[in-house]
């Protein structure tokens, strides 16, 4: 994992408005994270947005102070490490028919890239797993005359129960 | 439709905007600063029969400064309120006031009726959009239900931990609708109770630092204020037997005649102040957020020096200076602590040192002026005492009176230090006034951002409020022509304008009685006048164009490296 950027586990109402406030705080405070995605726990009524944010463990504890300010915002709190797993997604179409089939079938067996649809001359694609893996993923099918990737996440849960779960 | 659940409280039947009064009345609200519009009809309407005073303003980001002096003096928030579309836009600068000074005030906003919203319909505004980033939260009244459980918790965050401006957007189909209410004793809800801070809980740090230190210098900013922590300074202070400088928005938690006073610091600040600062090897910041305005060249702010960082706020933690020692707590409380912590300290060698720099003399030198704004600023605070509130607008005015108005107590210095708002002092003033039952206010303002808030003569009119304005007028927009004289060559683009009108006329126009001095000899006159008057006075100051605001340091600079006049003067 990059030792210069952070994640940021941020429990929050579910709602625009809160969701306006988060990113709106971050954006004026100059904290320009790098992806987030937007989840739902068991928890109904909140969403846990997860951010990474470059640079070190000091930047982001001044962004999670601020994020604490807001009213809507449950819990914070930096969810670095091996505490944690995470997980990225992507979609991939690409053309067909496939010129290199025994490439292919190899991909689908070794790798997490499964089919998860046809179209009209074409075929849809996913992957999953830690970032590496995705962007592995991606980078491996770019020999099959892809038109489009689409990639999210993180996801990121603790291995054992957190502060965040808890209230 | 019933809201809250009973308690054997009787139903009745209320419209929306008589409930949102009902409860604005259970917060103990005695008055609100606003102007009605085509989306608080209804809101007015209920306003009629209010149990508490409803006062008309001219603008709506006077009512918003109104609101502001109100909450500054009286600790209690202030109460604003706005129409839709036009109505909100021009709130916007009085929200921001609010929210970079810790001013906690709640600004009921009328919005479109709910089925129109997102439609572009006549003096629309996106009210949550436009007030993201001034406000410290911010509620939409989506049903008759929720109006009780909204301004409960609207006033519970404007004066929650770090305190500041709450908008309550109101539909105006909500404020017509009816239905059975009951006024419950329900708790705000909708507040989810903050974790305790896992940092910033290093009392015992700061005691240790604090019974090191040879060279303490405390920096006392609003939070002191805020937390009507004054007494507790003082306790500290004098145990510690610390010098004590204050930021801006931190003048009046520390009376400036105490010998252990230093004035301001920062930009303009005291010398005796900054030098303190400078050569402190223990500062302890209470209350304070480190703004640049106070720090100078942050890499060399207190570089000599540890830091104590006291803030109830915990994202003012490392944000502006990494401190030595964090206390994430309520000033009041903190210093409390610290003086029964504190053993009792003797320092004569500091102490004489202190002595000395509060002897460092300064003032700025304007050859051959008898008229000066030192002099004036010291005769009307000598006129008026220590208990008469003053706000000062922004520039140069602002300045002379940061340095020259002794303020003795808390909450009788009000200005717009975090955002620097032309055009505070007149409306801030009426808000104060009427908080302290109306009674006499000083209001010191530059001929330029006087003009800006302006119209208010005639609310000051309208209710006799004892409002004594000071116009220093320079004939310019004096700060930003400093700035141009020292800095940009002399280029005085855009900010020397001569006279802008005749200020007595002006004020006799809206039938307040209006004076004009050139020398000392007519202000003492004026003053003799001016203390005595029931309703608004005006006094014009007129100063020299060329005055500048001394000490001062240049942007970028450490404090220590202060300058005493013109370069070459
Ligand atoms: C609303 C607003 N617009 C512009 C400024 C920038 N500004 C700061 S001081 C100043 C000059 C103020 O002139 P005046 O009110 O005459 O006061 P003086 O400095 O002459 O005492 C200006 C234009 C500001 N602070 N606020
Ligand atoms: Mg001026």
């Amino acid at each position: 994992m990059s030792g210069s950027e952070r994640r940021i586990s941020v429990v929050a109402e579910d709602t625009p408005e809160a969701f306006l406030r988060l990113t709106g705080l971050l954006a004026r405070r100059g904290f320009r994270f790098r992806e987030m995605s937007l989840g739902r726990t068991m928890r109904p009524g909140l969403a846990r947005y997860t951010l990474v944010l470059p640079g070190d463990a000091g930047t982001a504890e001044q962004a999670i102070r601020q994020l604490r300010k807001v009213v809507d915002v449950l819990h914070v709190e930096d969810v670095t490490g091996d505490a944690f797993r995470e997980r990225w997604v992507a979609l991939i179409r690409c053309d067909l028919p496939v010129k290199d089939t025994a490439l292919l079938h190899c991909l689908l067996d070794r790798t997490s890239l499964r089919v998860i649809g046809e179209g009209a001359g074409t075929m849809l694609l996913e992957a999953s797993g830690d970032r590496e893996t995705v962007d592995a993923c991606v980078e491996a099918m770019s020999a099959f005359g892809v038109r489009d990737v689409l990639t999210g996440g993180p996801f990121i849960m603790g291995l054992s129960s957190g502060e965040g779960e808890s209230n | 439709m019933r809201t809250g659940c009973g308690r054997g409280a009787e139903a009745v039947n209320m419209t929306g905007a008589e409930i949102l009064v009902r409860m604005l009345a259970e917060q103990n609200v005695t008055h609100v600063f606003g102007i009605p519009g085509g989306a608080v009809i209804p809101l007015y309407d209920a306003l009629y029969d209010a149990p508490f005073v409803h006062l008309l303003m001219r603008h709506e980001q006077a009512a918003v400064h109104a609101a502001d002096g109100y909450a500054r003096v009286s600790g209690r928030p202030g109460v604003c309120i706005c129409t839709s579309g036009p109505g909100f836009t021009n709130s916007v600068t009085g929200l921001a006031t609010a929210f970079a000074d810790s001013v906690p005030l709640v600004l009921v906003c009328g919005q479109v009726a709910t089925s129109l919203i997102g439609a572009d319909a006549f003096q629309e505004a996106d009210v949550f959009g436009g007030s993201l980033a001034v406000v410290k939260h911010s509620f939409m009244i989506r049903d008759l239900s929720e109006i009780a459980e909204t301004v409960r918790s609207a006033f519970g965050i404007a004066v929650a931990g770090r305190p500041g401006p709450v908008l309550v957007e109101f539909p105006v189909n909500l404020q017509r609708e009816s239905g059975s209410f009951v006024q419950d004793a329900g708790p705000s809800v909708g507040l989810h109770e903050p974790a305790a801070p896992r940092y910033g809980q290093d009392f015992a740090g700061c005691l240790r630092l604090l019974e090191a230190a040879e060279r303490p210098v405390i920096l006392a900013g609003g939070g002191v204020v805020l937390s009507n922590a004054a007494d507790a300074l003082l306790s500290c202070a004098e145990k510690l037997q610390a010098p004590v400088a204050t930021t801006l928005m931190g003048k009046g938690s520390f009376p400036e005649s105490c010998a252990l006073a230093l004035g301001m610091a920062g930009m303009h600040g005291t010398p005796q102040a900054n030098l303190a600062l400078s050569e402190a090897d223990v500062i302890l910041a209470i209350g304070a957020r480190f703004s640049d305005r106070t720090t100078g060249a942050v890499a060399a702010f207190g570089r000599r020096a540890k830091i104590i960082h006291i803030d109830i706020d915990a994202a003012e933690m490392g944000k502006v200076v990494a401190p030595h020692a964090a206390l994430v707590a309520d000033a009041g409380r903190a210093l409390r602590e610290l003086t029964d912590g504190l053993g009792k300290a003797n320092r004569p060698s500091w102490e004489a040192r202190v002595r000395e720099l509060r002897e460092h003399p300064f003032n700025s030198r304007c050859e051959g002026e008898s008229f000066r704004p030192r002099e004036i600023i010291e005769r009307i605070r000598n006129a008026f005492g220590d208990a008469v509130p003053v706000v000062a607008d922004v520039g140069q005015n602002q300045m002379w009176t940061a340095l020259h108005w002794k303020a003795e107590r808390p909450r009788t210095f009000l200005t717009s230090g975090g955002l620097g708002t032309m055009g505070y002092a007149l409306p801030a003033a009426i808000g104060a006034s009427f908080a302290n039952a109306l009674s006499p206010v000083a209001c010191i303002a530059g001929d330029g951002g006087f003009l800006m808030n302006a119209q208010e003569l005639e609310t000051c009119v309208r209710y006799a409020v004892p409002v004594r304005i000071f116009v220093l007028n320079n004939g310019c927009l004096g700060m930003v022509r400093q700035w141009q004289e020292l800095f940009w060559n002399g280029r005085c683009s855009q900010t020397v304008t001569g006279t802008p009108c005749d200020f007595v006329r002006l004020a006799e126009a809206f039938g307040i009685p209006g004076f004009s001095c050139s020398s000392l000899r007519a202000l003492d006159a004026a003053l003799s006048d001016v203390v005595f008057r029931h309703g608004p006075v005006l006094v014009e100051c007129r100063i020299a164009q060329k005055e500048n605001v001394f000490p001062m340091v240049p942007a970028g600079r450490a404090l220590e490296d202060f300058l005493s006049g013109a370069p070459g003067a």
